[in-house]
């Protein structure tokens, strides 16, 4: 049912940039990412707070005032299927949203409306988008069928707190592929469920994704999350992407040292002795109202050069490395590495 | 974790530039101190003695001579009238409202860290007081008691102090979920810290909004009980029974009246606007 | 051997919900902490693992069962008697926002428990211990007289250690203590766990859904659902040689960081049944108990 068209990509960030103005400074929330997407590609992004990870895709979608950001100041380019998204209306963005791009959010209790039927939700998203009543209460339970809720009939009349947080997490990617978009956009939709929960979202996910046939894009702070789901990942912090690439290439060849830390820091790392000291990466996050003027993992880098302080890397292809995989580093960590092993 | 854009907003930073950045706070503010500033120094800049009767001059207009509002039934300059009632008028206003906030706060704070048996039996009570409407409830003290400032300040501050009571004991139930009151209770803190230290210092602002609020309907209640004969006796002045005088001679001298409802009004307004400032300066983005 | 710090038998409590029917949070738990030891609780949301924190504590009050600690029966103390076991019994909590007073300085919450005991002879002794805590905890004493919200989320959760620690306590209870914390400040106050731990003897109840770090952290690991212990053992029996068919699925559903590992990954399911009348702990391999 999708048109494979490889020439174009899906989705095209420029230089975008969101900055929200405060009494105590601007904070500087994304500073200048681009990337592209294909149709049909996973990409899974990684960043703590304050990484920009959210906040970059809600400027996109249009929705930074509705989730407490009023008054930001979004630069940039993003292109959806060809169309810029950045300064169009309210009205435009609402249709894009729902209809050719979902939306998955980490809390489905406040995204659901608690007076209102499951059913009645599903079957909302779809006739605000043009399907007549009957074709979309059909449609309804086809799509709670689809994500794995049993005896949809039923469930269907029920109300959002009779289901468990599983169950309504399922219910919101109902209703974020009603409409079968082209790009799936999912913040931390698993964070907040039980680890059994999410294996099975997940699993729900990568099977959907297989018969849909759509692009997502997949927001996280969990590397084992991204290595289950991502095609590509993509490494974020401080409003800026350090590291990006096929999931294999950012795992086994990690080259950037944030990307190291992470991986390092988790305790089934390589090395990592029960009850040993983990390798933690010192210090605190950037404030972003005064983010470090150089690359902004610096201060918190061991492999850190003089350039690195004041100079912003630019994000580029990795010499010897897979097709694709792209590091914002001053620094050889390779080199370093071994360096640091010979010494 | 996820959709926190921005930083909580932080507690107390900006608060005297968010509360004066709404205007009406702020004209409320002005209006409030200008009120205060003149009845508290009005009488004594002014030529007249409040109580000094003179019969030859009894209902000058206003804007027609020396006394700038005109006199009242028994020659007295209206002026330095209506800001020596306001003296007590406000006076009785705060006190009414600091006994409130002394009550209500107390039995809030009991009532919402205690939420068993006491709690229940407390605002049970609260609920029982609420029940007669306090004018009622005013009129009946007022009428078993001997009427003065004193009285007239205790018997408001009586039927007041409830809805802070309510509006406390809801705040501390809240306070008592969170995790830091908890810690306290692990560490082993006497309840008296819990209540002194721990929650106290966070009801602090719903009680400052609830004190100007409370201010603003004690100057009415004042008002009412001395238009009814009961509160501030003449010949001391208060707005309320300047009122109740005033109504005899409410169509030849109108303005006998009018200024002391003006009065009443203004005060009633500024600290409502106040209230509401300061209500909005302290949860600029909702309850969290 | 010495008897264990902390041993609890059939501890029960339950819940009335809102429509009339009871909920056993709590449901007939047994487990042993030894001195030093760090005992590991895993279960999904609501199988009562909090519950059982706060009943240790006695924050709660269990409807049955027997908590012994120290050598002594702390179930039904009571008033000061229970005031003056707290000191040794602490608490650090998950969310490093809600934990700490807003309008209280940082130093005086870690002094707060000092004070209530009488434990700093005046002001200036008070001050200096407090400034040894925070330099415990990697914090900068300098900071004492600063208010929660002018620290990070992962600085927060230090000044709740040090709180903790004010009292020199033997049994720290963790719940979930590093689920709110950036990726990349969990390893350190992870660290922090285990120094405190190797420095001083502490034992740990650390509550966590991270089945990860509680592989890591913990010398055994209970296994709980529904209100009961379904599995226990030392860690590595739990980890490598899991029994309970729910201890299985939990663990086949880690994520794993390594995308290789991921795609080879079976996901057992486990479809909830109701427990066996007669389902009890037995023991299959030494320390290891199964429900069954």
């Amino acid at each position: 049912m999708t048109t494979k068209d490889t020439t174009a990509p899906l989705l095209e960030i420029r230089d975008l940039a969101v900055h929200f103005p405060t009494p105590g400074g601007a904070v500087r929330a994304v500073n200048g990412v681009s990337y592209t997407l294909r149709a049909g590609e996973t990409l899974g992004i990684v960043g703590e707070s304050g990484s920009g990870k959210s906040v970059h895709v809600l400027a996109l979608l249009g929705l930074l005032a509705a989730r407490g950001g009023a008054g930001a100041i979004v630069s940039g380019s993003v292109r959806f299927e060809g169309q810029e998204l950045i300064g169009r209306d309210e009205p435009a963005l609402r249709a894009l949203r729902g209809r050719r791009i979902g939306v998955v959010f980490q809390d489905p209790m406040s995204s659901l409306n608690p007076v209102l039927t499951v059913g009645e939700q599903i079957a909302e998203a779809l006739t605000s988008h043009g399907l007549g009543r009957a074709a979309a209460t059909r449609r309804a339970l086809e799509l709670l069928e689809l994500v794995g809720i049993r005896e949809p009939q039923r469930r269907a009349r029920d109300y959002p707190h009779q289901f468990s947080g599983g169950m309504r997490q399922r219910v919101m990617i109902a209703i974020g592929i009603a409409c079968e978009p082209k790009l799936l956009i999912a913040d931390e939709p698993t964070t907040a469920l039980d680890v059994t929960v999410q294996a099975q979202v997940l699993d729900l996910m990568r099977d959907l994704r297989k018969k849909l046939g759509m692009a997502m894009i997949w927001i996280t702070h969990d590397m084992g999350v991204v290595a289950g789901i991502a095609e590509t990942v993509q490494v974020m912090y401080g409003g800026r992407i350090l590291e990006r690439g096929p999931v294999r290439a950012v795992f086994h060849d990690t080259r950037n040292a944030y990307t190291l830390g992470l991986l390092q820091s988790l305790p089934g790392a390589a090395g990592a002795a029960h009850r040993s000291r983990l390798t933690s990466i010192p210090g605190q996050p950037p404030d972003m109202t005064r983010p470090p003027p150089g690359d902004p993992f610096a201060p918190r880098n061991r492999f850190a050069t003089p350039r690195c302080f004041e100079e912003v890397p630019p994000l580029a292809q990795v010499p010897d490395g897979a097709p694709g995989h792209l590091v914002a580093a001053w620094y050889d960590l390779r080199a370093a590495l071994a360096a640091e092993a010979a010494a | 974790m996820s959709a926190t854009i921005l930083q909580p907003a932080l507690p107390g930073t900006g608060l005297l530039a968010r509360f004066l950045r709404r205007r009406m706070a702020a004209a409320g503010a002005a209006l409030v101190l200008l009120l205060v500033l003149a009845c508290l120094l009005g009488p004594a800049l002014l030529p007249f003695d409040p109580l000094r009767i003179n019969m030859r001059a009894r209902f000058l207009l206003p804007f027609s001579g020396p006394h700038w509002l005109g006199t009242d039934e028994l020659g007295r300059d209206l002026l330095a009238r209506v800001l020596s009632a306001g003296r007590y008028s406000l006076a009785i206003g705060c006190l009414a409202m600091l006994l409130s906030l002394l009550v209500g706060g107390t039995v809030g704070l009991v009532a919402g860290f205690y939420q068993g048996r006491i709690g229940a039996v407390l605002m049970r009570f609260v609920d029982g007081m609420l029940c007669f409407p306090s004018i009622f409830l005013l009129l009946t003290l007022a009428a078993l008691t001997s009427p003065g400032i004193a009285t007239t300040t205790l018997i408001i501050g009586l039927t007041a102090w409830m809805g802070v009571a309510r509006l406390i004991q809801a705040e501390v139930r809240a306070l008592c979920e969170r995790d830091f009151v908890t810690a306290a209770r692990a560490l082993g803190l006497r309840d008296s810290r819990i209540l002194l230290d721990e929650l106290l210092p966070n009801i602090a602002a719903p009680l400052c909004v609830a004190a100007t609020l409370i201010v603003a309907r004690a100057i009415l209640l004042e008002s009412y009980v001395s238009y009814l004969g009961y509160g501030i006796q003449p010949p001391v002045a208060s707005w309320g029974n300047m009122l109740q005088k005033a109504q005899q001679y409410f169509v030849s001298s109108p303005w006998l009246a009018i200024l002391p409802g003006l009065m009443i009004t203004l005060a009633v307004t500024g600290f409502n606007a106040i209230g509401d400032g300061l209500r909005d300066a302290l949860d600029p983005r909702g309850t969290r | 051997m010495s008897p264990p710090l902390l041993e609890v038998d059939d501890l029960a409590r339950s819940y009335r919900g809102g429509d009339g029917h009871v909920v056993h949070a709590v449901d007939g738990v047994s487990f042993r902490i030894g001195a030093g030891e760090t005992l590991g609780l895993v279960g999904e949301s609501g199988s009562g693992k909090s519950t059982i924190g706060r009943l240790v504590l006695r924050l709660e009050q269990a409807d049955r069962g027997r908590i012994r600690f120290d050598g002594q029966e702390i179930g039904a103390l009571r008033g000061e008697a229970l005031r003056q076991l707290r000191p040794r019994l602490q608490m650090v909590f998950q969310d490093p926002f809600a934990s700490l007073n807003p309008r209280r300085r940082v130093g005086d919450s870690v002094a707060a428990g000092l004070r209530a005991h009488g434990l700093a002879p005046d002001a200036a002794a008070l001050r200096e211990q407090v400034a040894a805590l925070f330099r415990r905890v990697g914090l900068d004493p300098g900071h004492l007289d600063r208010h929660p919200h002018e620290f990070s989320g992962g600085q927060r959760q230090r000044i709740g250690i040090a709180r903790a620690l004010a009292l020199k306590p033997r049994l720290i209870v963790a719940d979930e203590p590093i689920t709110a914390l950036d990726v990349s400040i969990q390893a350190q106050i992870i660290n922090l766990f285990l120094e405190l731990q190797q420095d001083s003897g502490l034992s740990y109840l650390f509550i966590a859904h991270d089945l990860g770090m509680v592989r890591h952290l913990s010398h055994r690991v209970a296994v709980m659902l529904r209100g009961r212990i379904v599995e226990t053992g030392p860690t590595a029996a739990v980890f490598e040689d899991a029994r309970h068919p729910y201890t299985r699925a939990l663990l086949s559903a880690m994520p794993l960081p390594d995308p290789d590992l991921e795609a080879a990954r079976q996901r057992l399911t486990y479809t909830a049944a109701p427990f066996a009348p007669d389902a009890a702990l037995r023991e299959v391999t030494p320390g290891h108990w199964v429900l069954g």
